[in-house]
């Protein structure tokens, strides 16, 4: 089930592409993201990893079309991302934070359906279809039993789950995700994690998501992408990425890699310095 | 589950709290330190000076409640503004400088202006003209190079302008004598004793005007008060709506505060208010704060009318003394 192997077929599959993309925050001396390119493909489940302040939530942002690059340009099915027009961008591609800094106390149900956003204009209120639409993600994310509950009092879990619906109701064919799983313990990491791959499987979504978590990331991307200080260090397997000795280099710590005998995925453990 | 449309709950909380407005509206200008008739008010012959109770209800209550609920609608619909637009539940129409702007404007009025020769009061437009001011200092020193307005330094910039003005205020009414230094105390505490129709038309549009484009993009404010970032991955346009929501938010608060001074709290209680009872969704928070802030405003001001008549209170003081307590629970409730 693990490493399809991705032979970049025709180009009618391509999604994404990043060429040459540079990105600098107008206050900071150095690049966040250094001269990226990557392709991803209709069906991929592409990670993201890397140390801390590698740079992962910036290249998410630049190729959510929230950021734009400095230098380079990114491709969304051969065009521009700023060739859309923001509404339909939102159509096709659709971003979730690590964190919704969420104020006020909307119910879930309001979060789900902010999602419809760019299907509608000026003053309106929703539709049927958009309560059908919400209704359905709601469903299929798991989420209905917290339906009139306020967003801000449901746990960190909940709240991830809340947005992947409500990112859904975008009806979009490509998923951005920015750490979803980082301050959740492993049971809502592993529901979060096989909820994507069932929309991605079942549902050929395309899936973009920055992890932390090496051995995760090893078990459910079909591909890695690999940065380190902005710059993309390799691309590739889960298995050619968690190699020994490039997760040394690029995290500047001892580690073994072992194979899970049960999917032939990597694993990462940490060699402790008390031998 | 049933998800219902927003569309279907508009209605009854908007009808609600446009019920409370209007009765309000109706109440009020029948109760004062002196009972008049009504029928002969509305129905007398002669509406002029010697219809007395003609001329207490229409030329005495009647102009003072409008801009009561002028004023409190604009206030309150500012204060919900600041709040969703800086993702900050204490935020309020004054945050930004507006109102020591206004303030500032007003004491020079009072200290170097006086009055104009045409026998009107400087005050308000210097005040307007210094709410101005305010506004475009924080929009001058806030901006980033790609055009955003992020919260935390629109705050801080609004604070620090706040400072610098109240500074400046004090300053002149330390340099003023003494009648010009009780008309600056009695501004500060804002009210609604000067009133006639000509201000109530000069403020009534803008406010209005403001309120209703701000109704327009509420749907787009929602998304942002739930994150920036998030919303514009939605395609919201982040840059239009910071500033037609700024800009319509500053100039109503500016419009309100040139005429009744600086009146406290209201458009920080309110939207709270509102908010727990229809919940935060600005397409009914937006107008349910206007009808609210209206009626508010118009109690507070009938209290401060009628509690130690004949004499009057400022209306400032009411609804600060309203406010406070409510204030204090708001906190401890959140603790």
């Amino acid at each position: 089930m693990n490493n399809p192997n991705n032979n970049p077929s025709e180009n009618e599959s391509l999604i994404l592409e990043s060429k040459n993309v540079s990105f600098h925050y107008t206050h900071e001396k150095e690049e966040a993201i250094t001269n990226v390119s990557f392709k991803i493909e209709q069906g991929d489940f592409l990670g993201i990893i890397g140390p801390n302040g590698s740079g992962k939530s910036t290249l998410l942002k630049l190729t959510a079309g929230i950021l734009a690059p400095s230098k380079g340009k990114v491709f969304y099915k051969n065009q521009p991302i700023p060739d859309y027009k923001k509404k339909d961008f939102a159509k096709l591609a659709a971003w979730i934070p690590q964190e919704a800094g969420m104020v006020f106390p909307f119910r879930t149900e309001e979060v789900v359906l902010m999602g419809r956003y760019p299907y509608k204009s000026g003053f309106s209120f929703e539709t049927e279809e958009d309560l059908k639409i919400a209704s359905e993600v709601m469903e299929l994310t798991g989420t209905k039993f917290l339906f009139g509950k306020k967003f801000t009092e449901i746990s960190g879990g909940e709240k991830q789950r809340v947005l992947i619906a409500s990112a859904l109701a975008q009806k979009p064919e490509t998923l951005i995700l920015d750490e979803p799983i980082s301050f959740l313990d492993i049971k809502y990491q592993i529901e979060i994690l096989e909820i994507l791959r069932k929309l991605n499987q079942k549902h050929s979504v395309t899936v973009i998501i920055a992890l932390h978590d090496l051995n995760l990331a090893s078990k459910y991307c079909s591909r890695l992408l690999l940065l380190k200080n902005g710059k993309m260090v390799r691309e590739g397997s889960p298995n050619a990425i968690l190699e020994q000795s490039i997760i040394e280099s690029v995290y500047e710590t001892q580690i073994k890699t072992l194979i899970d005998e049960e999917d032939g995925s990597s694993i990462i453990l940490p060699r402790t310095k008390n031998n | 589950m049933i998800l219902e449309s927003t569309g279907k709950k508009i209605f009854i909380s908007l009808g609600l709290f446009f019920a409370l407005f209007l009765s309000t509206l109706v109440v009020a200008p029948m109760i004062g330190p002196v009972d008049i008739d009504l029928s002969n008010a509305l129905f007398g012959e002669n509406v002029d000076s010697r219809n007395v109770d003609a001329e207490i209800f229409f030329l005495a209550r009647l102009p003072r409640i409008l801009l009561a609920a002028i004023a409190g609608a604009g206030l309150a619909v500012a204060g919900a503004i600041f709040q969703a637009l800086l993702r900050n539940d204490l935020a309020a129409p004054f945050t930004l400088g507006v109102s020591s702007g206004a303030s500032l404007g007003a004491v020079i009025a009072i200290r170097f202006l006086g009055v104009s020769p045409q026998g009107f009061s400087l005050v308000p437009i210097a005040a307007f003209l210094g709410s101005l001011l305010a506004i475009g200092l924080v929009f001058g020193i806030v901006p980033n190079r790609r055009g955003e307005l992020p919260a935390p330094v629109m705050i801080l910039a609004g604070v620090t302008v706040n400072f610098f003005f109240a500074a400046l205020v004090m300053f002149i009414h330390y340099i003023s004598d003494i009648s010009q230094s009780f008309q600056i105390v009695r501004w500060l505490m804002g009210g609604l004793d000067v009133t006639d129709y000509s201000t109530l038309l000069c403020i009534s549009p803008l406010v209005l005007i403001g309120i209703a484009c701000l109704i327009f993009f509420s749907r787009d404010l929602n998304l942002l008060s739930a994150g920036i970032e998030s919303a514009q991955s939605r395609g919201v346009d982040i840059i239009l709506v910071q500033r037609v929501g700024f800009i319509c938010a500053s100039l109503i608060t500016g419009a309100v505060v040139s005429v009744c001074g600086p009146i406290t709290f209201l458009g920080l209680i309110v939207p709270h208010i509102v908010r727990l009872i229809v919940g935060p969704d600005n397409r009914i928070l937006i107008p349910a704060s206007m009808f609210f802030g209206a009626a508010f405003l118009i109690m507070c001001d009938t209290v401060a009318r009628t509690i130690i008549a004949p004499a009057e209170i400022p209306v400032g003081i009411i609804t600060a003394m309203l406010g406070g307590p409510f204030f204090v629970w708001l906190l401890r409730k959140k603790l």
